[in-house]
C-alpha cells in the first residue's frame, strides 16, 4: 500500500495545533523535529521507541481538544488515552489523505462525542433518583454554575455551552484551537460551506443570546 | 453604494477576511466606508470573536495534565503492545503444531498403511498424534491468554508488590472491566459510582486516598471502557462481576469498599459472600433499598407522579428496568445486616424538599432510611458534607476521604 504523508505545516497550523501550549515554545520546537511520516511506519510495524514517540508528540494536543470538547479535565485525560489507543491500534488504516494531525483530531473528537452522550445519559439519571426520591438535591453541576455565576465570563461560557453540539464544534476549533476552516472541515468530515454555515449559525445564536448581557464597545 | 449587499457583507464578515482576495478585500474596505448598519456589525463581530478566544484561553489554558498522564499513556500503551505480542506469537506457534500435527498424522498413517502390507514393520505407537499437544490445547483466542493484569504486574510471579497505579482492562468472563488504581498499602479502598457513574466520578478522591493507601475504581459492565455485561443489571449481578473483578486482577484484600448513592447495594451483596475480605463500608449520599417502594407507595394517590416517575425510571436506569431495581431491592434486604462492620455514613448537606404535598411525606421516609442505613452496623458513624448535593466525591471530596479515614481507623487491629 502507498501511503502518502502530508508535511505537517504546509496542511495543519502546527502553532494552532499546540495553541494551548503557545507559551510552550519547548513543546513547538519538538514537534518541529519529528518526521511524523517515518513515526507512523515505524509505529505501523510495531517499533516500541516509534509508537512511544507518537504519543509523546501528540498527547498534549490531544488532550487540549479533549479538554475543550469536555470541559472536564479529569475526563480529557481519559478521553486522551482512549483516542491516542484507538488511533495506534488502527494506524494501518491511515492512507495519507489528510495530515496525520487531522486524522488524529477527527478520532479524538469522536471520542470526545461518545463521552458527552454517556455524560448526559448519566445528568439523566441523576435527575431521576431526584425525581424518584423527590429531593431537589443540588448537583454539583448547579453548584459549579453558582461559581462560575460570579465570575464575569460566565454569561459568555454559558452561552457558548447552550449552542448545538455541531455550532459549538465549529466555534472551539476556531477560536481555541485557532484552526482554519479548510482543516475543521477535514476534522468534522464536512464541507468548507457547512463550516462556515455553522459559524454563521453560532454568531446569531450568541449574539441572540448575550443580547444586553455583554456591552461590546 | 458597492454592489454588495448587506447580507452578502455579513456572511462574508461571518467567515472571516482571509477568505476573500484583495479586490474582494478592497471591495468590502468600501462597502463598510459607505453603510453605517454594516460597520456596526462588524464591529460587533469584531468583538465576539475576540472575546470568545478570550474566554476559551481562560478558562482551560491555566488547565495543565497530570504530570504523570504521558507516564500512564505509554505504561498502557505498552502493556497492549506486549499483550498483543504474546496473541501473535501464541496463534503462530499454534499454526506451527497444526502443521507438526498434521504431518505427523500423514506419517502415522502411511507407517500404518506400510506394516500392514510388511509382517516385519514395527508398530509405531510412538508417534500417534495423541502424545503431542493438541491444538484445542492451545490458546488461540485473547481470552485464553493470560489477562493484562496477569502479564505485566508483578504480583502474577509470586510477589505481592503491585504497582503504584494500574489502569487496565480485566477480562472476568462475562464483560471486560476497566479498573484503575493508585496507591500503595492496605487495606485496599474499592470505589464504587452510583448508576450510570464511571469511575471517574471518584477522580478527586483517589488522588488523595492514594496518598495513603491502595485505591481502586472501576468502570461497571457498560459504563466507561467496559464493555456491557450479562442481562438483567440487577445489584447481585453487579456484585458477581465485582468479586470477578478483584480475583481476576489479583487485588489483595481487606477491602474498604465506598459507594455512592445506590451502590451501596452492590457492595453490601459483595460484603455478604465475602464478609472475610471486607473490612469496612463507606456510604456516600445512600440511598436505602425501601426507597423505590416506599416512593411508588407514597406516589400511589397521585397517578400522574407515579406514572412518569415509572417511566423515566425504566427509560434512563444503568440498563434497569424498575422490576430490575426492585429485584435488587430484595436480595439487598435478603443480605441481612453487617453485624460489627465498621460502616461510616456520608449524608449530603444541601437538601431540600420539593414543593409537592407529598414532599414532607417523602422526606421524612429518607430520614428514617438513612436511620435504618446506619443501624444496619454496631459500628457506625455518621457524618455530613455541608457544602455538598447528592454528588459528595464531586462537591466535596475530602469529606470522602476523610470518611474513608475514619472507617480505616475503626478497622480492629
Amino acid at each position: 500500500m502507498t501511503r502518502r504523508f502530508y508535511p505537517e505545516p504546509s496542511c495543519f497550523c502546527l502553532l494552532s495545533l499546540t495553541s494551548g501550549f503557545s507559551r510552550q515554545p519547548h513543546l513547538i520546537s519538538k514537534l518541529d523535529h519529528i518526521n511524523t511520516a517515518e513515526l507512523i511506519t515505524r509505529s505501523c510495524g510495531g517499533d516500541p521507541i516509534a509508537i512511544e514517540s507518537l504519543v509523546h508528540a501528540y498527547s498534549t494536543s490531544v488532550y487540549r481538544l479533549a479538554l475543550s470538547m469536555l470541559d472536564d479535565a479529569a475526563e480529557a485525560e481519559e478521553a486522551t488515552q482512549d483516542a491516542l489507543l484507538t488511533a495506534i491500534n488502527h494506524l494501518s488504516s491511515y492512507r495519507g489523505e489528510s495530515s496525520f494531525s487531522t486524522w488524529l483530531y477527527a478520532i479524538a473528537l469522536n471520542v470526545c462525542r461518545g463521552r458527552l452522550r454517556q455524560r448526559r445519559a448519566r445528568e439523566r439519571l441523576a435527575q431521576v433518583l431526584q425525581v424518584f426520591s423527590r429531593v431537589n438535591a443540588e448537583t454539583s453541576e448547579q453548584v459549579e454554575q453558582q461559581v462560575a455565576e460570579r465570575e464575569t465570563d460566565a454569561a459568555i461560557w454559558q452561552a457558548i455551552k447552550a449552542l448545538k453540539d455541531k455550532e459549538r464544534e465549529v466555534v472551539i476549533l476556531r477560536y481555541y484551537h485557532q484552526l482554519h476552516q479548510e482543516c475543521i472541515a477535514q476534522i468534522l468530515g464536512v464541507s468548507d460551506r457547512t463550516v462556515r454555515a455553522r459559524l454563521s449559525a453560532a454568531y446569531a445564536t450568541l449574539r441572540v443570546a448575550l443580547q444586553g448581557k455583554v456591552d461590546w464597545k | 453604494m458597492t454592489a454588495l449587499t448587506h447580507d452578502r457583507v455579513c456572511r462574508v464578515l461571518d467567515t472571516g477576511r482571509e477568505q476573500l482576495s484583495v479586490a474582494e478585500r478592497v471591495e468590502l474596505d468600501q462597502h463598510l466606508a459607505e453603510c453605517a448598519e454594516c460597520r456596526a456589525y462588524a464591529a460587533e463581530l469584531t468583538a465576539l470573536q475576540s472575546t470568545l478566544g478570550r474566554v476559551l484561553h481562560e478558562r482551560w489554558d491555566g488547565l495543565r495534565p497530570d504530570p504523570q498522564l504521558e507516564n500512564r499513556f505509554q505504561a498502557r500503551i505498552r502493556r497492549q503492545t506486549m499483550s498483543r505480542r504474546i496473541l501473535n506469537n501464541a496463534l503462530g506457534v499454534a499454526a506451527l503444531l497444526a502443521v507438526v500435527v498434521i504431518f505427523v498424522a500423514l506419517f502415522s498413517a502411511r507407517a500404518q498403511s506400510t506394516a500392514a502390507n510388511s509382517p516385519t514393520a514395527v508398530t509405531p505407537n510412538t508417534l500417534t498424534p495423541t502424545t503431542l499437544p493438541t491444538l484445542t490445547s492451545m490458546p488461540t483466542s485473547p481470552s485464553a491468554l493470560p489477562t493484562l493484569a496477569d502479564a505485566s504486574t508483578p504480583q502474577a510471579s509470586g510477589s505481592n508488590v503491585l504497582p503504584d497505579w494500574l489502569d487496565e482492562r480485566v477480562d472476568i468472563g462475562v464483560a471486560t472491566l476497566h479498573l484503575h488504581c493508585y496507591g500503595k498499602g492496605s487495606p485496599t479502598v474499592v470505589l464504587n459510582g452510583g448508576p450510570s457513574e464511571a469511575w471517574i466520578t471518584w477522580q478527586s478522591v483517589i488522588s488523595a486516598v492514594g496518598k495513603f493507601t491502595r485505591v481502586c475504581a472501576y468502570d461497571r459492565a457498560g459504563l466507561g471502557s467496559s464493555s456491557p455485561g450479562p442481562e438483567p443489571r440487577t445489584s447481585q449481578q453487579m456484585a458477581n462481576e465485582l468479586a470477578a473483578l478483584l480475583d481476576k486482577a489479583k487485588i489483595p484484600g481487606p477491602y474498604v469498599l465506598v459507594s455512592h448513592s445506590t451502590s451501596n447495594w452492590i457492595d453490601r451483596l459483595y460484603t455478604a459472600q465475602h464478609r472475610d475480605q471486607v473490612a469496612a463500608l463507606v456510604f456516600v449520599a445512600p440511598f436505602h433499598e425501601d426507597m423505590i417502594s416506599g416512593t411508588l407507595a407514597i406516589l400511589a394517590p397521585y397517578p400522574a407522579d407515579l406514572e412518569s416517575t415509572r417511566q423515566e425510571m425504566a427509560n434512563k436506569g444503568e440498563g434497569l428496568s424498575v422490576d430490575d431495581w426492585l429485584t435488587s431491592a430484595d436480595q439487598v434486604r435478603a443480605a441481612g445486616t453487617l453485624g460489627d462492620l465498621p460502616l461510616v455514613l456520608v449524608a449530603p448537606g444541601k437538601v431540600a424538599s420539593g414543593s409537592e404535598p407529598y414532599a414532607g411525606q417523602m422526606a421524612a421516609m429518607l430520614a428514617q432510611q438513612e436511620q435504618q442505613l446506619l443501624a444496619l452496623s454496631t459500628n457506625s458513624v455518621r457524618l455530613v458534607a455541608d457544602n455538598s448535593g447528592h454528588f459528595i466525591q464531586r462537591d466535596q471530596p475530602q469529606m470522602v476521604v476523610q470518611a474513608i479515614q475514619l472507617a480505616i481507623e475503626k478497622i480492629k487491629p
